[in-house]
């Protein structure tokens, strides 16, 4: 059985708590361990705040759909965004060099969604950029 | 987000609960230049009560981290949540900070 759940917002940063709010509602009703919903959460955010900051570069009037699926074991979180055609996946992996003063300071944010997450993928639909979070309930060691 | 600031043999204590996001970490990165500007420049971070931390929030301790360095200080982090430890490993921050499991190993550290 394939559960669906999807919410349009604003792209707007201060209604980050709320879309966060909607999808661990979601994955915590799955079944998932309090630390995976977090875990979730984080590439969540990371995406959002990516394409609010990126791909609408603070333009007012965007919107964000959030769409959550779950079908035993496989979640899927999916970040749409109606900006233009960029694959996050495509950046490069930042500079984790362990000397303080060349450190850089961004970067960490599309790294966390490629590590964090059991799989993730980049799509483009016709005017729309999806990028899928997927994690597996069977790999949620805390439901072993 | 809370932020709870004492200080004890002239180091800083930073013990912050909640989480940090996008949304949280600017407010976080202003408390704590406030201190620097005051001439804190010895800091612990409590990470015992945080539950949630985004990258936004790395981008703070990174920025502070880089500051305190440039004043001759130091930032050493402890007690971390299983999360943020995980967080914290695919970062980079084991190599890069001084990261214990105790606050009096931390602060013996100094």
């Amino acid at each position: 059985m394939l559960v669906r759940c999807h919410r349009q917002f604003n792209a707007d940063l201060s209604l980050l708590t709320e879309m966060l709010g909607f999808i661990s509602g979601f994955v915590l009703g799955c079944g998932f361990s309090p630390d995976k919903v977090k875990t979730i959460e984080l590439a969540s955010e990371e995406a959002i705040v990516n394409v609010i900051n990126y791909a609408y570069k603070g333009l007012s009037g965007s919107e964000v759909s959030i769409q959550c699926m779950f079908e035993r074991p496989t979640l899927t979180v999916e970040i749409i965004d109606s900006g233009e055609a960029f694959n996050p996946l495509d950046a490069p992996d930042p500079d984790i060099s362990d000397n303080l003063e060349d450190r850089k300071i961004g970067g960490l944010g599309i790294s966390f969604i490629k590590r964090l997450v059991d799989e993730v993928y980049y799509r483009r639909e016709g005017d729309k950029n999806i990028l899928s979070l997927v994690l597996r309930l069977d790999n949620d060691v805390a439901n072993v | 987000m809370d932020i709870t600031f004492s200080e004890e043999k002239g180091i800083l204590i930073v013990s912050i609960s909640g989480r940090i996001d996008a949304l949280t970490a600017p407010e976080l990165e202003k408390a704590i230049v406030s201190r620097i500007e005051e001439g804190a420049i010895k800091m612990l971070f409590d990470l015992q009560e945080l539950e949630y931390i985004s990258s936004a929030g790395l981008r703070v301790f990174l920025f502070v981290a880089k500051r305190l360095n440039t004043l001759k200080g130091r930032v050493v982090f402890c007690s971390l949540q299983k999360l943020i430890e995980d967080v914290f490993r695919v970062s980079g921050f084991y190599s890069l900070f001084s990261i214990y499991e105790e606050r009096q190993e931390a602060m013996s550290s100094f």
